[in-house]
């Protein structure tokens, strides 16, 4: 028993519970976050480690009889995904107790909403069943919901009404599909769904049921068609939270992808799933890049920038290939922390100057040095200029889309790198250069924490740069995990899983050829 | 049975989406509600009701039904008669995961919709309306008017707002101003062409 695995969940659902208890006290409050925090750090670390060194962990919770229990499984793609939202959750700490949230707004609940809002997160990544996904959706759901809406201003009532509303009909459909799921297979439990789907005869019933997972985790992820609460909504989230849910939730929505598409709904994949992923991955990244081109606050333009780039990372997932899912994983975890890295610039802009508009604010460059420094980091990694960490992730997914023979598609993806390295470009001559004109009141000090606190976060994104070789192989033998189901069966389901696998695909292949004879 | 509840989580269903799609906030969480009731109900049809009728209970319990003859009279099909069984065959018994997973997701729904009602009570003692239209056009030019009783909650002041479109304008008006003195006639024409492009503010 790996019962270690249970911690990330764990670690947060306590510490907001402690934060709870010490709901007047602000310090407390800090000292049970901060703790939790940094305990998830490491605890996502030595997991990661594990998992490499040992290969899958799997937790079954109260030892129940298989496929009926709760199932925990830690893989490297959910290991590598929750060291990174771990880390982001380290950075945007002490982005809020520096001062990136105002002190009456940070003691009303703040610590414990974002603490179950992570325990949300990484249970999703290590969850072994579906309906345990949905539970753990809801929960980061819930508190995001409170999170987005704290404070009340008009504009956040409005657009957190629409995001709730827009997310319990997701929620709602995820519930039927997990349902029907149940209903067809009998099973819930991802590896057994596995088998089952391996051995259904009726294509049609897993296209459908693999289409509603589609439907609400791309909802999730804001993919192409329904993206539109994105931009809406975070640019209306407090500050202080804001890149975390920037970072870290819509990769959730793409982890989940994942999940379904490689483990389970894969029967279908190169006549149904792959053309559509393929569809949905390109205009998910041209469409994202051309609402951020008009944009002028710092916000929405990366808000707008987070929707293009989860195009990047279901183009990996489309070209269903080893070294394509690969390349997806080290993007999304590149992404988690360049992207958050940038909320927390535009954020630390926004506490020192008062506003992020590109109109309103000008010469940065000479007030914050260090800031802008920071933002070129940033920006040109988000852009994917070599030496910087999203030069490898786009340069592998290039490659492997070429030898898959997908040009056209290969094409918009670096259109619309031009077009990211042009906003970015952008917002540094709008905001960091030109003449500085002070305000007629201006701030008596300047918050230099919070840029101490970006700067953690950006650190990080060059340390992926450097490191890049070692992540690359991590995440191949992560995408060599998930690529080959039977690995994930045999760790869940132990040798009689990998059995029936066996057996149901040969069965399976035995169907096909005599279809084919029979044509 | 199956087939009756099926009709009904349609029809909820699409109740639940017509009032999701009117203006009046109210009418959309009343909307959410029923449409988990729609989703609820097409989960009990998953359980299988048509022969599985029984509730599954404890082995004890069923013993004791078997006592009495319950479960023979049941599936007294002929051949099986004079044999002992230890249990009903699985057929006998009703699913019992779709009702939890029913359960769960009532839970969550209704600590959801709970939390909808709070935040559309709290737009109404914000702004006196419940309408969606209403609102958007307040967001546009920054409410002035507030309720008499407003709520207890911190009111935080404008500037901490997260919304980029209620920030001080007087502070941003001052600047302007002092840009247009900074600068020449000349070089402010070929700045303000520079950027006169685009809105003002980035989104409504």
């Amino acid at each position: 028993m790996d019962n270690v695995l249970i911690l990330p969940i764990l670690i947060p659902f306590i510490a907001a519970g402690l934060c709870l208890a010490f709901r007047n006290s602000l310090l407390w409050q800090r000292v049970f976050a901060g703790a939790a925090a940094h305990g998830l750090l490491l605890v996502t670390i030595h997991l990661l480690f594990s998992v490499r060194a040992d290969g899958l962990l799997v937790l079954r919770v109260g030892e129940w009889p298989l496929t009926y229990g709760i199932v925990l499984v830690g893989d490297l793609m959910s290991c590598l995904l929750m060291v990174a939202s771990a880390l982001t959750q380290v950075a945007v700490f002490w982005y809020i107790v520096t001062g990136a949230a105002k002190a009456d707004r940070e003691r009303a609940l703040f610590h414990p909403l974002f603490l179950l809002m992570t325990a949300g997160v990484n249970w999703a990544f290590i969850t072994g069943d579906l309906f345990n996904l949905f539970v753990s959706f809801e929960l980061m759901l819930i508190s995001s919901y409170v999170l987005v809406t704290h404070g009340g201003g008009t504009a956040q009532l409005r657009e957190g009404f629409k995001y709730l509303v827009l997310n319990v009909v997701a929620g709602t459909l995820f519930l039927i599909g997990a349902g029907f799921t149940y209903g067809v297979f009998g099973t819930l439990n991802m590896a057994d769904l596995a088998i089952k789907i391996q051995s259904y005869e009726n294509t049609g019933v897993v296209v459908a049921l693999g289409s509603v997972f589609l439907l609400v985790f791309g909802f999730k992820a804001a993919l192409f068609p329904i993206f539109f609460w994105l931009p809406d909504t975070y640019p209306r989230i407090p500050g202080g939270v804001l890149p975390y849910f920037a970072g870290v939730l819509t990769k959730v929505g793409v982890y989940c992808l994942y999940r379904t598409f490689t483990l389970m709904f894969r029967i279908e994949i190169d006549d149904w799933f792959q053309p559509v992923l393929l569809a949905i991955a390109g205009s998910t990244m041209i469409i994202g890049v051309l609402g951020a081109l008009c944009q002028w606050t710092f916000r929405s333009i990366l808000s707008f920038h987070i929707i293009s780039q989860i195009g990047y990372m279901v183009f990996g997932l489309a070209l269903f290939t080893e070294l394509g899912i690969a390349a997806g994983i080290f993007y999304i975890f590149h992404q988690i922390l360049v992207k958050s890295a940038l909320f927390m610039i535009g954020g630390a802009v926004r506490v020192n100057e008062g506003s992020d508009n590109l109109k309103r604010v000008t010469g940065l460059v000479e007030a914050y040095p260090w800031l802008a420094i920071a933002f070129l980091f940033a920006a040109f990694s988000l852009g994917g200029i070599p030496p910087l960490s999203g030069f490898y992730g786009k340069y592998a997914l290039v490659v492997e889309g070429l030898n898959q023979g997908f040009v056209f598609y290969v094409a918009i993806s670096l259109v619309t790198s031009l077009c990211t390295t042009y906003c970015m470009i952008k917002i540094w001559k709008y905001a960091f250069w030109g003449e500085r004109i002070a305000g007629p009141e201006p701030l008596k000090h300047k918050n230099h924490g919070v840029i101490v606190a970006t700067w953690g976060l950006v650190l990080m994104t060059v340390l992926v740069a450097v490191f890049s070789r070692q992540i690359m192989i991590v995440s191949t033998e992560a995408s060599k995990q998930i690529f080959d189901q039977r690995v994930y069966i045999e760790a869940v389901l132990g040798e009689r899983g990998v059995l029936a696998f066996e057996e149901a695909s040969a069965g399976r292949m035995t169907a096909a050829a005599l279809l084919e004879a029979e044509e | 049975m199956d087939l009756l509840i099926s009709l009904l989580a349609g029809f909820l269903a699409s109740v639940a989406l017509y009032l999701i799609m009117r203006r009046s906030v109210f009418e959309v969480v009343l909307g959410l509600s029923m449409l988990g009731n729609a989703s609820f109900l097409a989960l009990v049809t998953i359980s299988g009701w048509e022969v599985q009728t029984h509730p599954p209970i404890l082995v004890e319990t069923v013993r004791q039904q078997e006592a009495a003859g319950a479960i023979e009279e049941a599936f007294d099909d002929g051949d099986s008669k004079g044999e002992h069984k230890e249990f009903a065959p699985p057929e006998y018994y009703v699913d019992p995961l779709p009702q939890a997973l029913i359960l769960t997701a009532i839970v969550i729904s209704f600590g959801v919709t709970s939390f909808a009602i709070v935040l559309a009570a709290r737009g109404y003692e914000e702004n006196a309306t419940l309408e969606v239209g209403e609102l958007e056009a307040m967001v546009k030019t920054p409410p002035r008017v507030t309720m008499e009783e407003s709520s207890p909650m911190v009111v935080l002041p404008e500037e901490e707002c997260p919304d980029d479109s209620e920030e001080d304008l007087g502070r941003e008006g001052a600047r302007e101003l002092k840009r247009a003195e900074a600068c020449p006639p000349a070089a402010r024409d070929a700045e303000g062409e520079a950027r006169s492009d685009g809105g003002e503010e980035p989104r409504g």
